[in-house]
C-alpha cells in the first residue's frame, strides 16, 4: 500500500523533474539519473528501466528531442555515440505548466495536513 | 551474476524484452548509449553490468513501464499461430483423401475396415484436430491470455481435452493397424501421435502449465 502510493506519486512527479533538469541543460541518459540522484539528495535514484520509458512520453508528446552526439560534440553513429536528450518549445511549455500545478497542489496538500479543519 | 560479455548481455536483455518492435530498437540504442556514458565516467563493463542488473531484471522494468502504460504485451507471432490454427484443417480437408481412395489404399496395404477408417480421419480435418487446437492454444497464449491470470484455463483444458482424447483414439487405431500391419502396437501408436499432433498439443499443454505456475 505504501510502495503503492509512493509509486504513483513519484510516476506523475518524475516527468515533470525530467523535463525541468533538461531545461536547465541538454543530457543524455546516465547523466540524467546522477543529476536526479545527486539534485534529490540522494533520494530518487532511478534505474534505466524507468527513466527511458519517460523519456519516451516526453519525446513522442514533443517535449523533448534526442540526437546521436560523440563526446566531442559533433553527430555520429549509434555505436561510439551518446544519445543526448534536449527540451523543446513544447517542452518547456509543458513544464512552466506542471510546476504552476505542482505548487497549488503541494501548497494545498500541506494545507490540509498542517490544518485542523 | 553470471559472466557474460557486454554482447551477450545485450542480447540477452533484447530476448527479455516484451515491447513492439520499434521500442525494442529504441532501448536497445539507449542502453547502448548508457553502457558508453558509463564508460566515459570510468565504470569498467563489469561494474556496469552489475550495476544496471541481470538482464532479466533489466527487461522487467521495461516491460512493467510499458505493460503499464500500453496494457500487457502481445507477441505479433500470434497472428502466425492463428492462421496455422485455421489453415491447417482447411488444407488437411482439401487435400485430404476422401473415403474411396482411402479403402483403395487399405486394400493396396492388405488393411481391412479399420485401418481404411483410420486413414480416412487422418487426413481430413479432424486429422489435425490436435495440431490446430495446439496452435490456437499458443494464439490465447501469446496475447489474450496475458490479460488476465484466469485465462490461461481456457487453453489448459482444450489442450489437455483433446491431447487426452486423441492419444486414446490413436492408442485403439494402433491397435487395429497392428492387428493387419507387421508393425507392434507402441511402433504404429507413435507413428500416429507425432503425425496428428497430439505430441505438439501435449507440449503446448506443459508450456501452459508452466505459464500457470510461473509467478
Amino acid at each position: 500500500m505504501e510502495q503503492q502510493f509512493a509509486r504513483q506519486l513519484k510516476k506523475g512527479a518524475l516527468e515533470m523533474l525530467v523535463l525541468a533538469l533538461l531545461d536547465r541543460r541538454a543530457s543524455h541518459g546516465y547523466e540524467l539519473l546522477l543529476r536526479l540522484k545527486e539534485s534529490s539528495g540522494g533520494q530518487l535514484v532511478l534505474k534505466e528501466g524507468t527513466l527511458y520509458p519517460i523519456l519516451y512520453r516526453l519525446e513522442d508528446d514533443g517535449c523533448i528531442v534526442s540526437a546521436w552526439q560523440s563526446p566531442t560534440g559533433e553527430p555520429q553513429t549509434p555505436k561510439t555515440a551518446r544519445k543526448v536528450y534536449q527540451i523543446t518549445g513544447q517542452g518547456r511549455a509543458v513544464l512552466a505548466e506542471q510546476v504552476e500545478v505542482w505548487r497549488q497542489f503541494s501548497g494545498s496538500v500541506e494545507q490540509v495536513l498542517e490544518g485542523n479543519a | 551474476m553470471k559472466q557474460y560479455t557486454v554482447k551477450q548481455y545485450m542480447n540477452a536483455i533484447e530476448s527479455a524484452l516484451r515491447v513492439d518492435w520499434k521500442t525494442r530498437v529504441r532501448i536497445m540504442n539507449d542502453l547502448a548509449s548508457d553502457f558508453q556514458s558509463r564508460r566515459d565516467a570510468g565504470q569498467t563493463d563489469a561494474q556496469i553490468m552489475a550495476e544496471l542488473g541481470t538482464p532479466k531484471a533489466v527487461a522487467a522494468e521495461f516491460n512493467a513501464a510499458f505493460a503499464e502504460e500500453h496494457g500487457p504485451y502481445q507477441s505479433p507471432l500470434r497472428w502466425v499461430w492463428l492462421a496455422l490454427a485455421v489453415l491447417l484443417p482447411l488444407v488437411a480437408n482439401w487435400t485430404g483423401l476422401q473415403p474411396a481412395e482411402a479403402s483403395s489404399i487399405g486394400i493396396i496395404g492388405g488393411a481391412d475396415g479399420p485401418t481404411a477408417i483410420f486413414v480416412t480421419g487422418r487426413f481430413g480435418w479432424s486429422g489435425v484436430l490436435p495440431w490446430a487446437v495446439g496452435f490456437l492454444a499458443l494464439f490465447l497464449l501469446a496475447g489474450w491470455c496475458r490479460k488476465a491470470r484466469g485465462r490461461l484455463w481456457l487453453p489448459l483444458l482444450l489442450c489437455a481435452a483433446v491431447s487426452i482424447g486423441s492419444a486414446v483414439s490413436q492408442l485403439n487405431a494402433a491397435h487395429a493397424m497392428a492387428m493387419t500391419g507387421a508393425l507392434p502396437v507402441w511402433m504404429y501408436f507413435i507413428a500416429n501421435v507425432l503425425s496428428n499432433g497430439t505430441v505438439f498439443c501435449l507440449g503446448v499443454l506443459f508450456y501452459t502449465v508452466f505459464c500457470l505456475r510461473r509467478p
